[in-house]
């Protein structure tokens, strides 16, 4: 599939399972898929799908009762055997991360200069600190914040800003993967549009990759060439940003699409999805969202459907689209 | 009929100081949480109240409750005013007037099982003759929002239910009393996008079914389309601008709603191609300083000279829309 495009990153059957004194909870169960030079790839999905760990475990920054199988390539090389000392070098200069709430992931007490010192001496030892702040206020340009709030403290920023500089921040060493975890959720609409934008410029600018995570199809419709839709550990449909939308096949994906508020004044239908996710915990085979479909056929509670090909680039986990069901089982 | 009428509420919350400076300092800085807000609801009808964080819509709400002492202005509940209630009272009339909060997990006691704190307010209020009439009003309140089989539900404690589950637990607390007003606080603002819906969906159904007036806050347009009748937009501690929800969406006036819409995500590829963006720089100023004139003046683009020297006057267009903006007057 997609010959021609440089794959910057592979996963192959990725799982993260969580073990507890219970048994594992399987937060990412066998994830399968790539993402693109330049490209932004776009991870939705409810709260407890998996998404975020997913992300993070993309850096390795999950707790210790996390554990990875499976395979993910970053550039050709494997992340899974690698040590906590090899991934530090790859942090911030390979990979790097834009989290949800920057007032938690930022250093309360260190300045927004030495943030900036700290993530380039650690990779680039030979840089000297002016060298350093340059590239800092460089960086900070890009954003909008002028150099001389280098000296501020991030809590003399508003959540905008603070947003801003942790974008500076993961894209000054020009990184080839940046995960946006839900970059935007706590900022208000019209921040959030600001962002959004900042975020499309940069990107085109350093010409790196993305996956974007967030609950708000809104939000990745703007931003990602390609959608994939979580739910309950699974990616259910992976596609480009149209088919998501006007061609989704997975009922999940139906259903989700349908449940969200636009301001279409001439759509006042508002549909849902009945019942909740299932609980992750020693959950077996079978389809996750059983419970919940509208299409439930017998082989989905006996099965977990496989990864099925419906053209180039449109992935979809769902029996109603395997070709090798026997008749029985779909009855 | 009118049900609730606010006239002019003003709400500053004094900004603290340390007890050195105060002894040096003879300025008193406040933070102008809301700054002469007035509306009307009819009974039966739903408004929203739509802003971003600071704009005051949450003390609007709360000052309506009584929940905070307003600094002036006044509040009428069914044609009577309760600006000056004494605490006694205005307990036996919360019986009429209840608020679900943004956080279920914050507003549930987690020691309590759920089915004591549905019964609560019926304590609080002696509804019901004895205990046991008491757990059966609640058994049919819980069964009402969809918490089945309630006598199940009746002895979890929130921890044990989701998110979605406990948000339901507070609506049925609310509703208990068989309130006329309900205000709504960022009620389904936490929740995921099916579950948002379903929630959004037992709101509307319940409103009909009691014959409830809902004050709707929220940050989220999209959602008030689907409970609202009509809109009430807010910045910093303003009303900008008020109308029919078809109004707002369809023929903003205000540049900050017009705003405020286009930068609402567009899930739809082909629409949000068309749309256009209008997003203003910067962020809403600080309202311990709020700028003179218009608040909106700053990032505004079509501010003249006067919007800086008075704030507008909300001024009625047409009927049942009204606007704070010097560009319509």
């Amino acid at each position: 599939m997609s010959a021609g495009k440089d794959v910057v990153c592979r996963m192959e059957n990725f799982r993260v399972y969580y073990m507890t004194f219970d048994g594992p909870v399987k937060a990412v169960d066998g994830v399968s898929m790539e993402v693109y030079k330049e490209e932004t790839v776009g991870l939705v999905g409810e709260s407890g799908c998996g998404k975020s760990t997913l992300g993070s475990a993309l850096l390795k920054i999950l707790p210790r009762t996390a554990r990875m199988e499976g395979r993910v390539y970053l550039e050709g090389e494997d992340l899974i055997p690698k040590s906590e000392k090899e991934m530090q070098k790859l942090r911030g200069a390979k990979i790097s991360m834009i989290f949800q709430d920057p007032m938690t992931s930022l250093n309360p007490i260190m300045k927004v200069k030495d943030h900036f010192i700290e993530t380039i001496k650690t990779h680039k030892p030979e840089v000297s600190e002016d060298q350093a702040l340059e590239m800092a206020s460089k960086a900070l340009a890009e954003v909008g914040i002028s150099e001389s709030r280098l000296n501020d403290y991030p809590f003399q920023f508003s959540g905008g800003m603070r947003q801003r500089m942790m974008i500076a921040l993961s894209i000054v060493l020009r990184p080839t993967l940046v995960i946006a975890d839900e970059p935007t959720t706590s900022l208000d609409v019209i921040v959030q549009a600001q962002i959004l934008q900042l975020m499309k410029e940069i990107q085109s600018h350093i010409r790196s990759s993305m996956i974007l995570i967030t609950h708000d199809l809104g939000v990745v419709a703007e931003m990602a060439h390609r959608i994939g839709v979580m739910y309950a550990g699974h990616l259910v449909e992976l596609a480009p940003r149209d088919t998501i939308y006007y061609k989704p096949l997975h009922p999940y994906t139906q259903a989700l699409l349908e449940s969200i508020p636009n301001t279409d004044i001439n759509d006042m239908e508002l549909s849902y999805i009945d019942g909740y996710p299932p609980s992750l915990l020693n959950i077996g085979e079978g389809c996750r969202f059983v419970d919940r479909c509208p299409k439930t056929m017998k082989v989905c509670r006996d099965r977990t459907p496989p990864d099925v090909e419906i053209e180039e680039d449109h992935m979809v986990k769902c029996w109603l689209y395997a070709d090798n069901v026997e008749e029985v089982e779909r009855s | 009929m009118t049900l609730l009428k606010v006239e002019n509420l003003v709400k500053h919350f004094p900004v603290r100081i340390n007890f050195v400076k105060a002894l040096f300092t003879r300025e008193r800085k406040k933070v102008h949480a809301v700054n002469g807000v007035s509306f009307e609801i009819e009974e039966g009808q739903t408004l929203g109240l739509v802003g971003e964080s600071g704009s005051g819509k949450t003390t609007t709400g709360r000052l309506i409750l009584r929940l905070e002492e307003p600094t002036a202005g006044r509040i009428f509940f069914a044609g009577k005013e309760i600006t000056s209630l004494g605490t006694e009272e205005m307990r036996r009339l919360r019986r009429e007037m209840q608020i679900i909060f943004q956080d279920p997990l914050a507003s549930l006691n987690p020691y309590m099982r759920i089915g004591e704190a549905v019964r609560h307010p019926l304590v609080i209020h002696s509804i019901g003759e004895n205990k046991r009439r008491q757990r059966e009003m609640v058994i049919e309140m819980l069964e009402r929002v969809n918490l089945r089989p309630a006598e199940e539900f009746y002895n979890r404690f929130p921890r044990q239910i989701s998110g979605g589950q406990r948000q339901r637990v507070v609506i049925a607390r609310a509703l208990i009393t068989r309130p006329k007003f309900v205000v709504a606080d960022e009620a389904v603002a936490m929740l995921d996008v099916s579950v948002r819906s379903q929630l959004l969906k037992l709101m509307m159904d319940l409103k009909h079914e009691f014959n409830l007036t809902y004050l709707f806050i929220t940050h989220d347009l999209a959602t008030t389309k689907y409970i609202c009748d009509r809109i009430a937009v807010m910045y910093l501690g303003r009303i900008v601008e008020e109308g029919s929800f078809k109004d707002i969406y369809t023929d903003p006036k205000h540049p900050y709603t017009r705003a405020l819409i286009s930068a609402v995500p567009e899930p739809d590829p082909k629409v949000a191609e068309k749309k256009k963006k209008l997003i203003p720089a910067g962020e809403v100023p600080n309202p311990i300083d709020p700028p003179s004139g218009c608040p909106f003046h700053p990032r505004c683009p079509y501010a003249k000279e006067v919007c800086k020297t008075a704030p507008p006057k909300l001024k009625e267009l047409e009927s049942g829309r009204r606007v704070a903006c010097y560009l319509y007057s």
